[in-house]
């Protein structure tokens, strides 16, 4: 009964996040590989996975949030979300939030101080908890 | 009336004491990380655990738990590979309870492919945990695992995870059940068992002692467990600011003694949401099914709740944390809750 009134809860809990006018909402969001990064603009060129349309297509990615995350490098998977000024034929899109493709592998992020300190958070579900009991929950 | 105020004052002092050695540690953990340049959090908190032992009528206390953990990324110019190494202490102080403590060093490795699409990763970790309430439980502890995940789309990531974690415990353990026979012919008996690496809502427990059982004296054995781990989890981006989680979990016990063998599943979805960049609210269920070797299955939940501030890199912290476990034996049941604050800074 209890585990049912905590899924409530959170299920609840989504009403307001859709409640709340975002601006992301209206937002394209595309993921690909960082392909090459202008020193001078910090704007980038990214490969993009995707639908059949997007697959390998490259676009120039200007970021509003200057400088750029520094983990914008060649090879880096990232998550964008933002517009295309000029349609989505364009080559530009003008992301608004750029996130590391993966936080949760080993080797990226275990600990989830980079992505907490970048964009908020908490540790990755389902990584290892630390060792025995404890107040931090098990 | 004399001997309780020295007591009392002898036990003030040794707060004052283990406090003071670990603010001489963390100031010493800011100068190592800083020399090294190291990722490095300190974490100290204060709260209130309704029930620390687990146990179907167990007392609460306050208490204080400080963690300190220092990372250094690997390959950070390579492409086709990154890593991390890390080492972590944590220590729980109970203001009426025993304390218990415990560490952790550990390795992990990515190897990204399809352009990063997908990436193997494989991790170990070595741990120790100490615990002066349920000395039955200190353990020494050993893991290595892999996984598998794929950046399925722009708003969805799914992977695959194993492990494999061998869990040497320090205590040798006498008998008192025959209906708890341990394998080849060894003789179990001991206390509850709580918590563990790599171990999520609910896991082993320790032999127990049934209604009417009789006890067994003279006979004592070692105790060690194996644990094997998949799991399969997905992570949906909705938007920037939020993101849910969704987790499945199956985990096969293995141990010296019948009554620590165990398969269990356990499954999970979380919520996160950042309405503004400073601000974090996040939520939690998670559900386990165990069935002993032994007898006597067990099934439950918790649940968390918490909100997270942030200013700079330090993350001011407030949690609560549910947690039922029902188990066929009366003596595994339990029912705990944790509400927590704490500060914790990362730099």
């Amino acid at each position: 009964m209890r585990p049912a009134l905590v899924l409530l809860i959170l299920i609840i809990g989504l009403i307001p996040i859709w409640l709340i006018p975002s601006p992301a909402w209206g937002m394209d969001v595309l993921i690909g590989t960082v392909v090459s990064v202008d020193p001078e603009s910090g704007d980038a060129v990214v490969r993009l996975f995707g639908e059949d349309d997007e697959e390998g297509r490259e676009i120039h990615v200007a970021g509003t949030q200057k400088p750029m995350p520094g983990f914008i490098r060649p090879g880096t998977v990232v998550r964008m979300w933002g517009n295309y000024p000029q349609g989505p034929a364009s080559s530009r899109f003008d992301a608004r939030h750029i996130t590391r493709g993966s936080e949760r592998m080993p080797g990226r992020d275990p600990t989830g101080v980079r992505g907490r300190i970048r964009q908020g958070g908490r540790p990755p579900m389902g990584r290892p908890p630390g060792p025995g009991r404890g107040p931090m929950g098990r | 009336m004399i001997l309780e105020l020295i007591s009392g004052r002898m036990k003030l002092m040794e707060k004052i004491s283990k406090i003071s050695k670990i603010m001489l540690m963390g100031i010493l953990l800011f100068h190592i990380s800083t020399a090294m340049a190291l990722e490095t959090t300190l974490e100290g908190s204060l709260g209130y655990d309704d029930n620390p032992a687990f146990s179907p009528d167990g007392d609460g206390s306050g208490f204080a738990g400080y963690r300190a953990r220092l990372n250094r990324l690997l390959f950070p110019e390579l492409a086709w590979i990154n890593g991390d190494i890390f080492v972590e202490g944590n220590y729980n102080d109970y203001f009426d309870l025993d304390d218990n403590y415990g560490g952790t060093l550990g390795l992990s490795l990515g190897f990204p492919f399809q352009e990063g699409r997908f990436q193997l990763g494989l991790f170990g970790e070595g741990a120790i945990y100490r615990d002066d309430l349920n000395p039955e439980d200190e353990r020494d502890t050993l893991l290595a695992g892999a996984g598998l995940e794929w950046l399925a789309g722009a708003q969805l990531t799914l992977g695959l995870r194993g492990s494999a974690a061998w869990l040497d415990y320090r205590e040798d353990i006498s008998g008192e059940t025959p209906d708890l026979m341990p394998e080849q012919g060894q003789v179990p008996g001991g206390g509850p068992h709580h918590g563990g690496l790599n171990r999520g809502p609910a896991g082993p427990r320790g032999p127990v002692s049934l209604p009417g059982s009789v006890p067994l004296s003279g006979h004592t054995t070692t105790r060690e467990d194996r644990r094997y781990s998949t799991e399969a989890y997905a992570a949906i981006y909705i938007s920037p600011t939020v993101q849910v989680d969704l987790i499945g979990t199956h985990v096969f016990g293995d141990s010296t003694i019948d009554a620590g063998s165990y398969d269990e599943n356990r499954g999970g979805i979380s919520l996160s949401w950042s309405p503004l960049p400073e601000w974090n609210l996040y939520g939690s269920l998670r559900v386990w099914d165990t069935d002993y070797d032994g007898g006597g299955d067990e099934s439950g939940w918790s649940g968390t709740g918490g909100i997270s501030y942030w200013w700079k890199s330090a993350e001011i912290y407030l949690r609560l944390f549910q947690e039922e476990n029902d188990s066929d034996l009366p003596e595994e049941d339990y029912e705990r809750m944790v509400s927590q604050c704490g500060l914790r800074w990362y730099f």
